[in-house]
């Protein structure tokens, strides 16, 4: 299961992937989510006092995606032939494993 | 064991929630904003602040760090989530933490707010107040609070019995305690003084009958997608069984019900900023 992490920006590292856009006070994007950090974004970022990143977690996809089916396979293992839970779990995967967030 | 009217004796024991909570929920049911009134509440609860701003400084509203006061949270984030927050913050705060013991303190309310989030969203469709149902959803299991914080021993034996035959834990409590969480929070929300149809969907929110009203449909339904969506911990939880009738009375359709997640899951994690730790 994906869930991004917020940090202080002095724990953020290079290769690690914004999870959400960076605003400033006045609500202007320095930068957005699904960016790859750099050193020259970490020194922008310093420049321009911002404190706070929300990353995704690095992690393996393809352990990830097994976690995810026996993480599924626990919750669900009372729906048996449930169609209403059988709906939501195909919802879920679906959001899941979906494709366009950052992380 | 304990009965249940002992059981609901020892939760007596808790700080009393009187002071602020009383008057944040007398806030909250008065049409007209006011923002002074609140102001003057949380002036009494410095903790209930503090996780408000960590509330409206969390991602979701997009202004990270920069929200340090009441007037700029309710700016952002609307009087009535703000009263909502404060009052589940309070709620929170009611319940000791102990390290060491069975219940998992945080997986608890994480659960709670996930729910309760949830609850939010799925209000306006069937024409509920978002802000009681969030309410509905942070209290619906405030009897497990009870065990959890109040009744250790108690709580450890039904956890026991979860473990031991995989069952839901309304079924080990009947065994173990003889009554259920849904039971002893529904007693506590009354003895708490909370609105009739709060108590009525803790006590309902497993067992729902034909005439069940709208917010315990609400708060059913919430429940399975918080625990669909993997928010918080309760022990040995499973995805429950879900009442066909309050089910159709949201209207779902199978291509929207991804994004619906979706949207409940970012509420949620901005409401988790509730428990962050508060220095």
């Amino acid at each position: 299961m994906t869930k991004s992490i917020e940090l202080d920006l002095a724990a953020a590292q290079v290769g690690m992937v914004l999870a959400h856009d960076v605003v400033n006070a006045t609500g202007q994007t320095l930068a957005a989510a699904g960016m790859v950090v750099t050193e020259s974004l970490l020194e922008g970022l310093r420049k321009r006092e911002i404190e706070r990143l929300t990353v995704c977690p690095l992690v393996d996809a393809s352990a990830e995606a097994a976690a995810l089916t026996e993480r599924l396979e626990y919750l669900f293992r009372k729906a048996e032939a449930d169609p209403i839970r059988a709906t939501l779990r195909r919802a879920l995967e679906q959001y899941r494993r979906g494709g366009n967030r950052a992380c | 064991m304990l009965t249940m009217a002992q059981s609901l004796e020892r939760a007596s024991r808790l700080p009393s929630i009187s002071a602020v909570l009383t008057q944040a929920l007398e806030e909250m049911n008065k049409p007209e904003a006011d923002i002074s009134r609140l102001a003057t509440l949380l002036a009494r609860d410095q903790g209930a602040l503090a996780r408000l701003l960590r509330v409206a400084n969390s991602a979701f509203y997009g202004l990270s760090g920069h929200v340090s006061s009441l007037s700029q949270a309710v700016t952002l984030i609307g009087l009535p989530t703000t009263r909502t927050l404060v009052t589940a913050a309070a709620i929170i705060d009611r319940f000791p933490q102990r390290a060491g013991g069975a219940f998992n303190y945080q997986g608890f309310w994480q659960h709670s707010l996930g729910v309760a989030a949830a609850s939010r969203y799925l209000a306006p469709r069937v024409g509920v107040n978002p802000e009681t149902a969030f309410l509905g959803g942070m209290l619906h299991d405030i009897g497990i609070a009870v065990l959890g914080c109040c009744l250790e021993e108690e709580y450890r034996a039904v956890l026991d019995r979860v473990h031991a035959e995989d069952c839901a834990t309304t079924e080990a409590e009947l065994t173990v305690l003889g009554f259920t969480h849904d039971e002893l929070g529904a007693a506590l929300a009354e003895q708490w003084k909370f609105p009739l149809a709060i108590q009525e969907a803790i006590r309902s929110h497993h067992a729902l009958n034909i005439q069940a009203t709208p917010l315990v449909r609400v708060v059913h339904v919430a429940n399975v997608l918080a625990v669909t969506l993997d928010i918080g911990d309760i022990e040995g939880s499973f995805v429950p069984p879900v009442d066909p009738a309050s089910w159709a009375a949201f209207g779902f359709n199978e291509p929207e019900l991804a994004g619906v997640l979706e949207a409940i899951d970012i509420q949620a994690q901005s409401a988790l900023a509730v428990l962050h730790e508060v220095n």
